[in-house]
Parts: structure tokens; C-alpha cells; sequence
């Protein structure tokens, strides 16, 4: 991938997956990498980040006799998962428009 | 290395941390390898790096964490960047650097205790050739200074009789570290070729 993705538009793209429904680690990491390029390493620090924010809570579910720790999005997280969404429709349209028309505004 | 292997040498290189934070890093990866499966669990250890790179990487996290919480510790964050540095560098780079440190100490060693028994050995011949010269003055002296010097010169005989007997077995040691490292390699491709050869038989088959 040729952009890079940094940690506020990682935080979004996890929130909005998480806005959707509850999930854990594995699949949260795969559903990410389906369409961002982020090594198995990356979401570790920022769920443990976004849970200190106050952004996710956890809870854990027995599951074939081990544990899958359940990520949730709280109400803080919301807010700042469509504080992210707003601001990243406005940013994308503005690299849209410097992209495909130039110095034309 | 399996599933179990990787967590347990993770745990080793979290020994660190605090209880809590290595125990909330540990279940994280052991649930996301245990949901990989068998052969997701290979990949995703492939692509996570050595448990040693993992543990650097997830330590340099914790020092940064403590940082922004204002609760810095400089040898927590030394400690953390060191351990980071020395995971990053290739496991073959990483090898050769630390033979060359070690043979450079034991030729330093071996050429030291050379150096000191010569000179113990040269400091007894200079003894006698005094004691020579100090027998037409004093006979007492001459006599003493000639122990001196057999004494002298017998510790450093004894002395370079030793740094041979060091060297030799130093020596042999390292050629013997070069011909295992140089068989395990030549096993390494003899492996690959019989895997290939199974590969192409299957294939023809």
C-alpha cells in the first residue's frame, strides 16, 4: 500500500468497525487487514490506548473452553467515532479535489 | 515453534514488565494465535517476528505508555530501547558481531599472557646476568639475587608453558564453532535439496 496509515485514522477504522458489533482481537485484526495493510502487531497498543480513553471496555467470553476477550464501543467512543467520520468525509473530499482539479478550487 | 513454544519464550522476554500488564499481553496473543488455528497460528508467528522482536516491540509500547502518563522511567525506557535495538538486528548479523568480540577478547587474553611471561622470562635471565656481576662484590647478594632470578624466570616458564597450552585449546575451540556452524549450514541445504527432490518425484508422479 502506498499511504500510510496513521494512528488517528487507525483509532477511526477500528471504532467503526467496533460502532457495527462487539468483536475479538482475531477478527477485528483480520477484518482490518481484509482492507488496510496493519501487521498482526499493530492493534494490540491501540486497544489497550483506546480502552484507557475510555473509547472501548472489554469482556470476556467462554468459548470452546478458553477465553475470547469481547471488545465493546462505549458512549465516548461513539461520539468520537463520528467526530472521526465527519472529519474524515471533509479530508477526503479536499484530497479529492486537489487530486482531480489541481489549482482549481 | 508451536502455538505454546512462542508464548512461553514470549513470557521469558515480558519477564519485565509488571505482572499485570505481561499477563494482558500474554492472553492477547495466545486467544489471537489459539483463534489463528494450527496453520493461521504459523503465518501470523511469521509475520509477528521472534517472540523476542514481539516482547521488544510490546515493551518500547509500555515505556511509552508510562511516558504520556507522566510516570517516566528512565531505566524502563533505556531498558526498553536497548532490548528493541538488539531484536532488530538480523539473528546472522547479530552472531557474527558477537564472534568477532569474543575472538578479539581471547586473542587479547592469549597475547597478554605472552606478553607477561616473556617479560617474567626476560626479567629472570636479567636477574642471573646481575647476580653474575655481583659476584665479585658480594657473594650473599649474588647468591640471593640468583634465586631471585631462577624464581622469576621459573614462574614465567611455567607461565608461557600455559598461554600454549591456552591458545592451542582456544584455537581448537573456535575452529570447532566455525565447522559446526559450517556443517549445520551444509545440512540446511542438504534438507532443501531433499525436499525439492520429494517436491519434483511428487510432481512427475
Amino acid at each position: 500500500m502506498l499511504f500510510q496509515i496513521g494512528a488517528t485514522l487507525l483509532d477511526a477504522c477500528v471504532l467503526s468497525v467496533l460502532r457495527k458489533e462487539d468483536t475479538y482481537g482475531y477478527i477485528l485484526t483480520q477484518t482490518l487487514r481484509d482492507t488496510i495493510e496493519i501487521s498482526e502487531s499493530t492493534l494490540y497498543p491501540v486497544l489497550r490506548r483506546l480502552q484507557k480513553e475510555d473509547c472501548l471496555s472489554a469482556y470476556d467470553v467462554s468459548w470452546q473452553g478458553r477465553n475470547r476477550r469481547y471488545y465493546t464501543i462505549t458512549e465516548k467512543g461513539r461520539a468520537r467515532a463520528s467526530e472521526y467520520a465527519g472529519a474524515w468525509t471533509d479530508f477526503r473530499g479536499r484530497v479529492d479535489m486537489l487530486i482531480e482539479g489541481g489549482l482549481a478550487s | 515453534m508451536n502455538t505454546r513454544e512462542y508464548i512461553e519464550e514470549l513470557k521469558i522476554h515480558l519477564r519485565k514488565l509488571p505482572d499485570d500488564d505481561r499477563e494482558d499481553a500474554i492472553s492477547y496473543y495466545f486467544e489471537y494465535l489459539t483463534e489463528a488455528g494450527p496453520g493461521g497460528a504459523e503465518e501470523a508467528m511469521a509475520r509477528l517476528g521472534t517472540p523476542a522482536q514481539l516482547a521488544a516491540g510490546i515493551r518500547a509500547d509500555r515505556a511509552w505508555e508510562h511516558i504520556e502518563d507522566g510516570e517516566a522511567n528512565l531505566g524502563e525506557g533505556v531498558s526498553a530501547v536497548w532490548s528493541a535495538g538488539v531484536a532488530a538486528i538480523p539473528r546472522t548479523i547479530l552472531a557474527v558481531l558477537v564472534t568477532a568480540i569474543v575472538i578479539v577478547i581471547f586473542f587479547a587474553i592469549i597475547i597478554t599472557l605472552f606478553a607477561v611471561s616473556v617479560g617474567l622470562i626476560g626479567g629472570g635471565i636479567g636477574g642471573l646476568v646481575l647476580g653474575a656481576m655481583f659476584l665479585s662484590v658480594s657473594i650473599p647478594s649474588a647468591v640471593f639475587l640468583f634465586g631471585c632470578a631462577l624464581i622469576i624466570g621459573a614462574v614465567g616458564f611455567l607461565l608461557f608453558r600455559f598461554s600454549v597450552w591456552v591458545s592451542k585449546h582456544l584455537l581448537y575451540g573456535i575452529a570447532g564453532v566455525f565447522n559446526g556452524i559450517r556443517r549445520s549450514k551444509q545440512a540446511k541445504i542438504q534438507r532443501k535439496a531433499a525436499k525439492q527432490a520429494t517436491k519434483a518425484e511428487r510432481r512427475a508422479s
